[in-house]
């Protein structure tokens, strides 16, 4: 049996936040140029070197901001869809937003429009996940039962890995191949309040979409009926924890690639620290990938890597073992 | 505690799924403070009859709570009037049995309301009458059949609304936790609240049901008063023969708990 610390989530939240708060000041002074102490404190208030200032504010701050924001978009909509599908192996990947998200970058990158258009890739990469999301509600709305959500999420996800593999398969010549292949491993390098601006509003649409459904998803644990014997309305519940989900993964897969698994690790450490119950786990998972993605970009940045380590390799390193190990500890205890 | 006794009056109830009708022009009444046992083979409709009624299948018919037709009633208040305990009653996670009986005043909180004293005081109140109160800790999913069935049953009593519908809710148990299911029942109906129970235990059903509705094929075979039920009815409806009063061999038919 697993267990659980039981803490109060309020006071979990809180010290979550505060320990992001302190992570994100401690990483503005992490980067390949040593800027000081001082010089970067004050570049922060606009104060001092216009230079360490353009370090500092444009890149070491928007990277931070998005980290943030795309481990909270993962962690939530992860919480959500485990608690949607009644199933601790959930996370954003296995309804296939993850995937179709990156096939809309690849085709981006393939037909070369991301060099003239710089939101090329930001705008295919939301148009795959809105696909996505469609083809699931054509495929699972009907019955909408949890088995055939997830069958529809294996199909599409089928569909987004051959069609990108199609696009390797063709690649033009090997620089675009690269750029593909890059893209897909996830960063969060050279990312700017442009990019801020333009996949923040969908996450956070996506965000205020799925922190409202923890009741319904507790009443879901009854299963289907008993839900909705509680006053659940269950169309509504999917929809918006798919929605959400959609809007908040296609945004920031559109902007830092493919990053897996946070979804899948983050809402089992707020089980573990605050209960099982999905009803108080939105807003803690969410915090839990904002710290989580935190940490993972901090590590790529120290200067011990004798080639760029990118984000999203980071985390799949982290997560895959660990999706193994909830599948052995979960055997069994859950049918 | 309940004011005027409730009633669910149910009229030529028709559910058909794809090509198969499963129920029939179903005409019942259900009321405040009775037991109404369900029964009849399988397949004969009864747990769709409970999923119509909750509005989890499409019917044909009119169905209507104290005069009010019940798919006008908004789903977060019908919440409030039936309660239910589904038939296997899965749970997905190791919540803890107070948790899990909490469930239940769902449909008396807000989406972001936390539990109230008086929710709290409802838990406390049916672990209680469900002899569950030592349970309260432990995780669901590590309890016995018997004790799980009582807590199941505690969370649908958890929402104290005027009906209780439960399918199958002794399926499996021993005769101790079967009686102690159906004395629940029957105090959760004393109190004033019209008990509807899927049985398949014909003699439980006898014992402690007021009235019987007895389902074969979609249709009502009977309805009327459980010491009236013909014998011969449930002969034919079930298939079986009812071995004679009085017969040689000894029957074992459980009568109360020790």
């Amino acid at each position: 049996m697993m267990r659980s610390l039981n803490l109060d989530g309020r006071i979990v939240c809180l010290a979550l936040a505060t320990v992001i708060a302190l992570c994100m000041f401690a990483a503005l002074f992490v980067g390949p140029t040593s800027l000081g102490l001082a010089a970067t404190f004050k570049a922060l208030f606009g104060v001092g070197d216009p230079v360490t200032q353009m370090i500092v504010q444009e890149l070491r701050l928007p990277r931070l901001l998005l980290g943030v924001a795309v481990g909270f978009s993962l962690g939530v909509s992860g919480a959500a869809l485990q608690g949607l599908l009644r199933n601790p192996l959930a996370d954003p990947g296995v309804v296939g937003v993850s995937a179709s998200a990156g096939l809309g970058a690849v085709i981006a990158i393939y037909f070369g429009v991301a060099t003239g258009f710089q939101f090329a890739i930001p705008l295919m990469a939301m148009g795959g996940a809105l696909m996505a999301t469609l083809a699931l509600f054509a495929l699972a709305s009907r019955d909408a039962s949890v088995l055939t959500l997830i069958l529809a999420g294996i199909g599409i996800n089928a569909m987004a890995a051959a069609l990108t593999s199609l696009a390797f398969n063709f690649a033009p010549n090997p620089f675009t191949l690269q750029d593909m292949v890059m893209w897909m491993l996830g960063s969060l390098q050279n990312r700017s309040f442009t990019d801020i601006g333009l996949a923040g509003p969908f996450m956070a649409v996506g965000w205020l979409l799925m922190l409202g459904v923890g009741q319904g998803l507790a009443a879901l644990s009854l299963g289907e009926d008993a839900a909705q014997s509680l006053g659940i309305d269950l169309r509504r519940l999917r929809l918006k924890v798919v929605l959400g989900t959609a809007l908040s993964v296609g945004a920031a897969v559109s902007v830092c690639g493919a990053i897996g698994f946070v979804g899948l690790v983050v809402p089992h450490l707020a089980r573990y620290l605050i209960g099982f119950s999905p009803r108080h786990l939105l807003l803690p998972s969410g915090l839990l990938g904002g710290l989580m993605i935190l940490l993972a970009d901090l590590l790529t940045r120290l200067p011990i890597w004798h080639a760029e380590l990118r984000l999203g390799v980071v985390t799949a390193v982290v997560g895959a073992p660990f999706f193994l190990y909830v599948v052995v500890r979960t055997r069994g205890a859950m049918r | 505690m309940m004011g005027a006794r409730s009633e669910i009056q149910i009229q030529n109830l028709s559910v058909r799924l794809g090509r198969a009708e499963i129920l029939r022009d179903v005409s019942l009444c259900l009321r405040g403070g009775e037991v109404l046992g369900l029964i009849g083979p399988n397949g004969a409709g009864k747990s769709t009859l409970l999923r119509a009624l909750l509005g989890l299948v499409d019917c044909e018919g009119v169905v209507t709570y104290d005069g009010a037709p019940l798919d006008e009633i908004p789903l977060g208040e019908r919440a409030r009037k039936v309660a239910y305990a589904p038939q296997g009653a899965p749970v997905h996670w190791p919540l803890t049995v107070e948790t899990l009986v909490g469930l239940g005043r769902v449909p008396h909180q807000t989406p972001h309301q936390p539990m109230s004293a008086e929710d709290q005081a409802a838990v406390a109140r049916v672990l209680e009458a469900t002899d569950c109160a030592h349970l309260k800790d432990r995780a669901v999913l590590s309890l016995s059949g018997g004790e799980r069935a009582n807590v199941m049953l505690a969370r649908a009593m958890a929402v104290e609304a005027p009906f209780l519908f439960a399918d199958e809710p002794v399926a499996s148990l021993d005769p101790y936790h079967q009686l102690s299911v159906m004395e629940t029942l029957e105090q959760e109906a004393a109190r004033g609240a019209g008990v509807v129970v899927v049985l398949h235990d014909i003699a439980l059903a006898l014992r402690f049901c007021d009235r019987l509705c007895v389902l074969n094929g979609g249709r009502v075979a009977y309805d009327g008063a459980a010491k009236d039920v013909p014998t011969e009815l449930l002969e034919s409806v079930y298939r079986v023969r009812v071995k004679p009063q009085g017969a040689e061999t000894s029957s074992f038919v459980p009568w109360k708990r020790l």
